[in-house]
């Protein structure tokens, strides 16, 4: 195995340990309101609070209460525009295949010849 | 606001990216701008129907995908290369591009190896509807269910399912069908593609239709001349006024509500 290949590995190991984010596959099996919720804000792209409230139909105290749930749990990312505070989903970045290294570093080979 | 509607199916095989294609050029012919876009990075395709040749594909959706280049810069206009019948080219009233997966094996190596940042392709949808001026944009997907799949079925305003009537397809339709509800799809289409000719079509897709209670777009029936083309055009555009080319026209109106 080649040293820029373990490298390569090595940072995604790491990046991947520290990347909070929502994969699709969680969406799936979330709760039906949570779920409900991130697929409209995904729809949406990006969303306001009293727009989370209206949706929730809510107050805009309970709706900052849900958004910083989701947000604790990485879900949501809360986003400055011009000084207007929008909310939007934050997916997980897609893991790279986790199969055996010397048919990485196989291919590797083959394709750079 | 653009229109985004993916074109699914479970299983491989279906005739998903022929019916993308298809579907792509009858609404561009209404004078809509429309995107294709082959989120199959694993296995593209699409590009063939579309005579974009691999010495032409300068940049991909892979670039985009590894930040080398804003999404609109990997989008081919394919107007020009496209014939009809008599083998001039074909007149798309709007517009018609194509966003393609690099078909190098380094760079689908790549993208299974390493990932990549999944916002950025919800990011990309965005902007490509936006700076190309879309009115629609059509996602061909990989077969069966992974993150890009469901993320583009969540983006989605229509989910078109292809499906043949086979046992296998069936089962794979239920679950792609029960996961688009978990996901809120506003618009579920079933088409059901490669009937045999000597079944009754309607018949075929009012059982579909019952089995999985949802809308049925079209019925297609296996066609020798289809299968003649082998992904060498758009069988709609070679073939005008085909009894298929009107099946595609209808589920297109349906798409285009």
């Amino acid at each position: 195995m080649s040293p820029g290949l373990f490298d390569r590995l090595n940072q995604e190991m790491q990046a991947r340990d520290k990347t909070p984010g929502l994969t699709m596959s969680d969406v799936l099996v979330l709760p039906e309101a949570e779920r409900r919720l991130l697929n409209w804000m995904m729809r949406a792209d990006e969303v306001s609070l009293a727009e989370v409230a209206d949706r929730l139909q809510a107050d805009e105290t309970a709706a900052r209460a849900r958004l910083a749930e989701l947000m604790e749990k990485g879900y949501v990312r809360e986003i400055d525009i011009h000084g207007d505070v929008r909310y939007r989903v934050r997916l997980a970045p897609k893991r790279g295949r986790e199969i055996p290294l010397n048919i990485w570093s196989a291919l590797d080979d083959k394709v750079d010849k | 606001m653009a229109k985004v509607v993916s074109i699914h199916s479970f299983r491989g095989g279906t005739g998903k990216s022929n019916t993308t294609a298809n579907l792509t050029a009858i609404i561009a012919q209404t004078g809509k701008r429309v995107g294709v876009i082959d989120t199959d990075i694993q296995s593209p395709g699409i590009h063939v129907l579309f005579n974009l040749e691999e010495e032409n594909m300068d940049k991909s959706l892979n670039d985009y995908l590894w930040g080398r280049c804003p999404i609109e810069e990997a989008a081919y206009d394919c107007s020009p290369t496209l014939k009809v019948g008599g083998g001039e080219v074909a007149v798309m009233g709007g517009g018609m591009y194509l966003i393609p997966s690099s078909i190098k094996a380094g760079d689908i190596a790549r993208v299974l190896r390493e990932g990549y940042d999944v916002n950025l392709l919800h990011d990309g949808f965005r902007d490509l509807t936006r700076r190309l001026n879309l009115d629609y944009l059509l996602i061909d997907t990989h077969p069966g269910l992974n993150e890009e799949t469901l993320l583009s079925i969540t983006l989605s305003d229509v989910l078109v399912i292809i499906l043949r009537p086979d046992q296998q397809d069936f089962q794979g339709t239920a679950v792609t069908v029960d996961v688009a509800r978990k996901l809120d799809v506003p618009q579920l289409l079933l088409v059901v593609n490669k009937v045999l000719p000597r079944y009754d079509l309607e018949a075929v897709g009012r059982q579909v239709a019952k089995t999985f209670d949802a809308e049925v777009a079209g019925v297609l029936p296996l066609s020798e001349d289809v299968v003649s083309l082998a992904s060498g055009g758009i069988f709609a555009l070679r073939y005008p006024d085909h009894p298929l080319t009107q099946r595609y026209r209808q589920i297109a109106a349906k798409i285009m509500g």
